[in-house]
């Protein structure tokens, strides 16, 4: 069964009728997430057109107050206000900017050299191949975390440093899905004839299998934006990701675990931020998935 | 058989080796400690002296056999704060980390193959749909914001349980927090290889000869199904840990995650760099004993 030419990724075309038959609620998963997406990606971007207060102006006169609170000076905080007397709305929103952009600048570093690694070890095979795979094993098999914090300690985290360890994480699905699937399309009839044809190794692997296996490799991605987005989180909550007073998800529960028999809205709020974030990624990932592989449909 | 245990440890070594030579380069790109170790007013030469006296000046591959031989004995690694060894200290945290991921890996198991059983033979039910959408809420939240939602609700709010601390009552919000990760792992793994066991002739075979659902599911059907769990189940021992580490601080638990966040605020590196080698190497058995034990139940595993 040879595919003669890259063909378009049909989860792409969302709205085929046959894509869409009877499957209305993995539609509607998909679209609730890609909007959800989309959502956090304008707080990215633009904050301060939705955020209405400066997040990190303290007031003491303003410290915990509930959700819906209206200040002296008319203004409304509907999510309350944190331990500093900060607006929990306006920090959630730029905490947005911070998780994205350590998400997927690690995600598209990490996926750009894993996806490089993977093609390697997939098309030419030999020792590279051996040694690319035993690495991803055993990364698999460790609590990364532990060494991201190893590196905190050691090399300190600013921001391009939280984008490296993101990265370092992040290429490792890339490179077994890649590895896989450039292993199997390797033996396909249409690369061979190629090869005939006397396309050179860059060619075929750029034009014919890469072309090939973008659509698997976009499930990954979606998949992996969800771990690196938990891993940053998961970082900033132990003091080591993002520093104050930049605003960031993670930061804020850290900061919030002190006054848990205070101010509920603290812990609530963020968590609940990063939690949508991460299923919408998820959801993006199964749904592609699902629309990717039919055999695959309606299994975890 | 024989290979295939061989196969397995050598890949369980390449992993440990992969993990320390990584940390200890790390420890190496950390700077250098001749420099930190001499007052200020030192000329070049003591520290061109002292850095030959630590073997600073021996190539890469050397020094890290030199750390390693160190690192066994217990000595390469002395913790700045306490000025003991880095080892005992590591693995007495570790024992408490151990106890509550094999607890919480436990209790998922416990909840995880019932409930997966019942999703999968009432698949599309209203039953099935709501396990599998807690099974994605599951995977979705990060484990320190479940730990302090159920500290919200369980020791703030309703004051059932304690807070923090070390103690039997005290493990049950952590270990908690923990299963609630492993049961939506587990249980949407179960329940996907429940379901495609269900389908196989064999299944209805057995159904013909007019056994009884219950035998059908039990003894044809779950067996079947539970081998690729038991791999999950180990794999999933480093995901455990990873939410140990993130969670431990909040329950103020007094295992590795305490002990490396406590360390890193101190800038106890050696602890550090200890407990990563160290939780590497338990990590790495623990997979090791899961996939001779996968081995030794699934023959078709050990061929191939």
């Amino acid at each position: 069964m040879a595919t003669l030419a890259p063909k378009w990724p049909a989860f792409l075309i969302p709205w085929k009728p046959g894509i869409l038959r009877g499957r209305l609620a993995g539609n509607v998963a998909f679209l609730v997430s890609a909007a959800l997406m989309l959502l956090f990606t304008f707080f990215a971007i633009w904050p301060q057109s939705v955020a209405p207060y400066d997040p990190t102006v303290n007031s003491l006169s303003l410290r915990h107050k509930p959700p819906g609170f209206v200040d002296a000076n008319g203004g409304v905080h509907i999510m309350g206000t944190d331990h500093m007397g900060r607006d929990v709305w306006s920090r959630l929103v730029w905490g947005a900017r911070a998780s994205m952009l350590v998400g997927y600048t690690g995600l598209l570093l990490g996926g750009t050299v894993g996806m490089g690694i993977g093609l390697a070890a997939g098309y030419f095979g030999g020792w590279f191949d051996r040694i690319a795979m035993r690495v991803v094993d055993a990364y698999l098999s460790f609590p990364y975390i532990l060494i991201a914090i190893v590196w905190a300690t050691i090399i300190g985290t600013d921001m391009r440093n939280l984008v490296v360890i993101m990265a370092v994480r992040g290429w490792v699905e890339f490179a077994r899905v890649t590895r896989g699937q450039a292993l199997a399309l390797r033996e396909r009839d249409y690369i061979t004839a190629v090869r005939a044809l006397g396309a050179s190794d860059l060619r075929i692997v750029w034009r014919h299998i890469l072309a090939n296996i973008l659509g698997p490799i976009l499930v990954v991605a979606g998949f992996q934006l969800g771990v690196l987005i938990l891993l940053e989180a998961s970082l900033s909550f132990l003091g080591i990701g993002i520093r104050a007073p930049t605003p960031a998800w993670g930061s804020m529960l850290s900061d919030a675990r002190n006054y848990l028999n205070q101010a509920w809205w603290t812990v609530l709020f963020p968590g609940m931020a990063i939690s949508l974030l991460v299923m919408s990624a998820n959801f993006m990932g199964d749904s592609l998935r699902d629309r990717l592989d039919p055999a695959l449909q309606g299994k975890a | 058989m024989y290979q295939f245990v061989t196969q397995r440890l050598l890949q369980a070594l390449a992993t440990i080796i992969v993990v320390s030579i990584v940390v200890f380069l790390f420890v190496h790109a950390s700077g250098d400690p001749a420099a930190l170790l001499l007052p200020e007013q030192a000329t070049p030469e003591d520290i061109a002296n002292l850095r030959a006296q630590l073997g600073l000046d021996r190539p890469l591959y050397i020094q890290y056999l030199a750390f390693m031989k160190d690192f066994w004995r217990g000595e390469a690694l002395k913790s700045f704060r306490y000025n003991l060894p880095a080892l005992p200290l590591v693995l007495g945290a570790l024992r408490w980390t151990l106890a509550l991921v094999c607890g919480a890996m436990f209790i998922s198991v416990v909840l995880a193959i019932p409930l997966g059983t019942l999703a999968a033979l009432r698949r599309g039910s209203l039953v099935d749909v709501m396990i599998r959408v807690v099974a994605v809420f599951g995977q979705s939240m990060p484990s320190f914001w479940v730990a302090m939602l159920l500290m919200l609700f369980f020791a703030v709010r309703f004051r059932v349980l304690p807070v923090s601390g070390l103690g039997f009552k005290h493990a049950i919000l952590p270990m908690a927090t923990l299963a609630f990760f492993q049961v939506a792992v587990l249980l949407r793994l179960f329940r996907s290889e429940m379901l495609e066991v269900i389908h196989q002739d064999y299944i209805r075979t057995a159904r013909s000869k007019g056994l009884r659902e219950a035998i059908v599911v039990y003894r044809h059907a779950f067996k079947n199904a539970a081998i690729p769990v038991i791999t999950m189940v180990g794999l999933q021992f480093a995901a455990l840990v990873t939410g140990a580490v993130v969670t431990d601080p909040i329950f103020a638990w007094p295992g590795v995650g305490f002990l490396m966040v406590n360390s890193v605020f101190l800038k106890d590196y050696p602890v550090v760099v200890g407990a990563a080698i160290v939780a590497a190497v338990v990590v790495t058995m623990i997979n090791l004993a899961v996939d001779i034990l996968y081995g030794i139940l699934d023959p078709r595993i050990r061929v191939s």
